[in-house]
């Protein structure tokens, strides 16, 4: 017998029990539908609509209505042939939704990255605010010797953003949201993302190193790709590209 | 303009509604609601859809969600079933849980499965409108519990301690995964052993599946 076909066979007992400590007359047909169900069906919602009727009549003229005390559980057990304790198994304990609204796809880089880059400052994010007695730091070397002439550490000049190390943090801070969801939900932790300042000292491609939460990885990708143009990195006298890596925390306290 | 019902705490997404649940948890018949959003990256993650960034997500107030699944109050009374939150994590969404309490009434059984791994203050605020929770430890030596989950089990300590103190033991099961590649039989006694001795007895013990996704 199909899951559904189970589920539909053990709800018509429940309603036929109900029916009976009731008082309620109670016809019902077996169903004749053949192939997956989903436990129940139009059919048997207008049953179970039957007996609401019946038992808000009841309760209007007086009378005591019952409902408590049917086991679903001993009507699996003992009721219904076919059944087995599989339906009781862990994996259905846990509560898998049966009909996922959404599926997407694997975010590996979340979850099987390995160790951190090793980062000495963050810019701190408190229910909104910033706590700006930390500086942002610039990335470090990957592969300086790669063939694009993309920089992180090997300049002359870092990039710097105007006002410096602070006032990119504060602008960080003054244009960055907390996403209310991760605040609700106290969800926090530290974003390390990296992007690219291009030779005109705009923000070109970024990338999330270490993500926490989809919704602050955006957030921090969001501002990093609004920030204004840096002066850019000078290797030899000539503006190059330059990768720098920030990390961001998101952090609430009470 | 900022979309209101963001800010709307009481508004939450949800990866999925699931009628008729059977001898799953508890005797009656329960109605899984699985809410978006999770603190942790478990490795075997059973509903990695409550992870993505939800955009497509239907939104639902205590409100709207009470409307669609009162339809099985029958068999919620008849059985003494009600509704599992889980998830994700349903205990990031405390006042959801208490609103929706509010509407139900009493008489309907309300679950929670859970990691525990969110702030006391939320299970403090969960307990007096929960009937049973179902916890997933995971395991309890911090080291296996970081690699397998990537993040720290102190809020579950935590938690656990404010559950003992609130004697509420026994309306807990604790479930104990054999997680292939992160624990063995032996830390799963270890695991059970500190359990016993925050007053637990209920345990589930099952082995993660491993899933492709």
């Amino acid at each position: 017998m199909t899951r559904g076909k189970q589920t539909c066979k053990i709800l018509k007992e429940i309603r036929r029990q109900i029916a009976e400590a009731n008082g309620i007359e109670f016809a019902t047909s077996e169903c004749r539908y053949k192939g997956n169900c989903l436990g129940t069906c139009p059919k048997c919602e207008a049953e179970v609509r039957y007996l609401e009727q019946q038992l808000r009549i009841r309760s209007l003229a007086g009378k005591a209505v019952a409902l408590a005390g049917i086991s679903a559980g001993m009507i699996l057990m003992s009721g219904c042939s076919g059944t087995s304790s599989s339906n009781q198994s862990s994996e259905t304990l846990q509560g898998e939704p049966v009909a996922p609204i959404e599926q997407i796809e694997a975010n590996d880089s979340i979850e099987d990255e390995g160790e951190l880059p090793a980062i000495k400052d963050t810019v701190v994010i408190k229910k909104g605010e910033i706590e700006d007695t930390k500086y942002p730091v610039v990335g470090e070397i990957i592969d300086p010797e790669q063939e694009n002439k993309v920089y992180e550490a090997i300049v002359d000049v870092r990039p710097t953003f105007s006002g410096g190390d602070e006032k990119l943090m504060e602008w960080i801070s003054q244009h960055i949201v907390y996403p209310p969801g991760c605040y609700e939900s106290h969800i926090q932790g530290r974003v390390v993302i990296r992007f690219m300042i291009k030779a005109d000292g705009s923000v070109g491609k970024t990338e999330i190193i270490r993500g926490v939460y989809p919704e602050l990885d955006k957030e921090a990708l969001r501002v990093v790709k609004s920030l204004p143009k840096f002066n850019p990195a000078i290797l030899n006298g000539k503006a190059v590209d330059y990768w720098f890596t920030l990390p961001i925390t998101f952090k609430l306290t009470d | 303009m900022a979309d209101n019902r963001l800010f709307d705490k009481h508004c939450v997404k949800i990866i999925g509604v699931a009628r008729h649940r059977l001898s799953t948890d508890g005797d009656g018949v329960t109605t899984l609601v699985a809410f978006h959003g999770c603190p942790l990256r478990c490795r075997y993650c059973l509903n990695p859809q409550s992870l993505g960034d939800g955009s497509r997500l239907r939104e639902y107030s205590p409100q709207s969600l009470y409307d669609e699944v009162r339809i099985d109050e029958l068999y919620f009374l008849a059985t003494n079933g009600g509704i599992t939150f889980g998830g994700g994590e349903p205990c990031l969404r405390p006042d959801f849980i208490s609103e929706f309490r509010g509407l139900c009434g009493p008489a309907w059984q309300i679950n929670l499965e859970t990691s525990l791994n969110v702030p006391a203050a939320n299970i403090k605020g969960l307990l007096p409108v929960v009937n049973t929770l179902i916890i997933d430890i995971k395991d309890m030596n911090p080291d296996i519990y970081r690699s397998y989950t990537g993040q720290s089990n102190d809020l579950v300590f935590d938690n656990l301690h404010l559950i003992a103190e609130s004697r509420r033991q026994s309306d807990c099961i604790i479930r104990l995964p054999l997680i292939p590649n992160y624990n063995t039989d032996a830390d799963r006694r270890v695991s059970r052993k500190t359990l016993e001795a925050f007053g637990f007895d209920r345990f589930d013990l099952f082995t993660y599946q491993i899933r492709k996704h």
